[in-house]
């Protein structure tokens, strides 16, 4: 049965119906939910989201041809076991946006560009991506951030240097921000 | 703009939302994790154990390449059956209907460790309607109503192939 699954699965990607694969990766914070359509990641899902639920939204936002399919996501485990090790401080990964647009879009590209171990206030974002006055929408453009992590929302902190918010709760952002030594 | 991707805030958004859950394709992951060991026991019966795996994955591919414009999701089992049931019968007309070479019939009982290995051969052996009405019934529990919607004929017609198939079944094991 495990050797039709898997053979499953590898002509599904050869035939061009693997629109996305999904796999689980350990983390010092919980499992993480990945996902990739061919374009690259498009998803990251932290340990206190349900990964149903998770792939029920991709599959009514993507495609419904979601498989658990984890040669797609070979590299980006890889990549997240070395950042969690401390071992690597960007991740070079192709990234499909599709889960995002316009303003909040601009915004979760800027804080791609946020360097490992920097931070940058939320009014700093909004400036970078464009409005500096939408410092709320980029707020929230944090919070709808796809794909967290490998997007860098953690180092995106209140102005005063207050911690704000994490989608995948407050211990988690504190612990990413110590693991890269900023605090 | 929302932004914390949740439904339902509205006063009719729960509504809204339990309408879409109802109707919309889950991912197809959930299909394989529900079904594959039915189909793969309906399939092994069907055509032998030897080209299950391959006929399963012929089954899913077919079933993932027109997931996304399947409309009606309430019955995503039969959906999934009804394929399978195809495959076997593009399978066996692939092969020109050879009856499934049966490994030696032993002379006197014995006790088979497999418990589904001798008798499901000998199904795999039946003509491809019986052979699809006995997997049916015997591997996936079907009701007769539901055999006869799988395999797209009566009621009668799905009872007297099930019927002709036990027969010769028990002719061949006595």
């Amino acid at each position: 049965m495990t050797n039709a699954l898997q053979g499953l699965a590898a002509r599904a990607e050869a035939e061009g119906l693997l629109d996305v694969a999904y796999a689980t990766v350990d983390s010092p914070f919980g499992s993480l939910l990945v996902a990739a359509t061919p374009r690259g990641l498009v998803k990251l899902s932290l340990p206190n989201y349900d990964p149903e639920e998770a792939l029920e939204d991709l599959a009514a936002r993507v495609s419904p041809r979601v498989l658990e399919a984890p040669a797609r996501l070979e590299e980006a485990r890889r990549e997240l076991d070395l950042y969690f090790e401390g071992k690597l401080t960007e991740f070079d990964l192709p990234i499909d946006w599709q889960l995002t647009g316009g303003f909040r879009g601009r915004v979760q590209r800027a804080i791609a560009r946020i360097p490992y171990g920097k931070t940058r206030s939320y009014t700093e974002l909004a400036r970078s991506a464009g409005n500096e006055r939408a410092v709320r929408a980029a707020g929230t453009a944090c919070g709808s951030n796809p794909i967290p992590v490998v997007v860098p929302c953690h180092r995106v902190l209140r102005s005063g240097g207050a911690l704000g918010g994490y989608g995948g709760g407050l211990p988690m952002k504190e612990g990413l921000l110590k693991l890269e030594g900023i605090l | 703009m929302g932004g914390t991707g949740e439904v339902g805030t509205s006063r009719f958004g729960g509504r809204r939302r339990l309408i879409h859950d109802l109707t919309a394709l889950p991912p197809f992951q959930r299909l394989i994790d529900e079904h594959a060991s039915e189909v793969m026991a309906v399939l092994r019966g069907a055509v032998g154990r030897g080209d299950a795996d391959d006929c399963f994955q012929e089954t899913f591919l077919a079933a993932l390449r027109a997931y996304p414009k399947l409309e009606d999701t309430r019955n995503l089992r039969g959906w999934l059956l009804t394929i399978a049931h195809r495959k076997a019968i593009d399978h066996h007309r692939a092969n020109g209907r050879k009856p499934l070479p049966v490994a030696e019939v032993a002379e006197t009982a014995t006790h088979d460790p497999e418990p589904d290995g001798e008798v499901w051969a000998l199904v795999g052996a039946l003509p491809p309607k019986q052979r699809a009405a006995v997997s049916l019934r015997y591997a996936c529990d079907l009701p007769h109503a539901e055999i006869a919607a799988a395999l797209g004929c009566s009621p009668e017609a799905a009872r007297r192939s099930l019927h002709e198939g036990m027969k010769r079944l028990r002719k061949e094991l006595t």
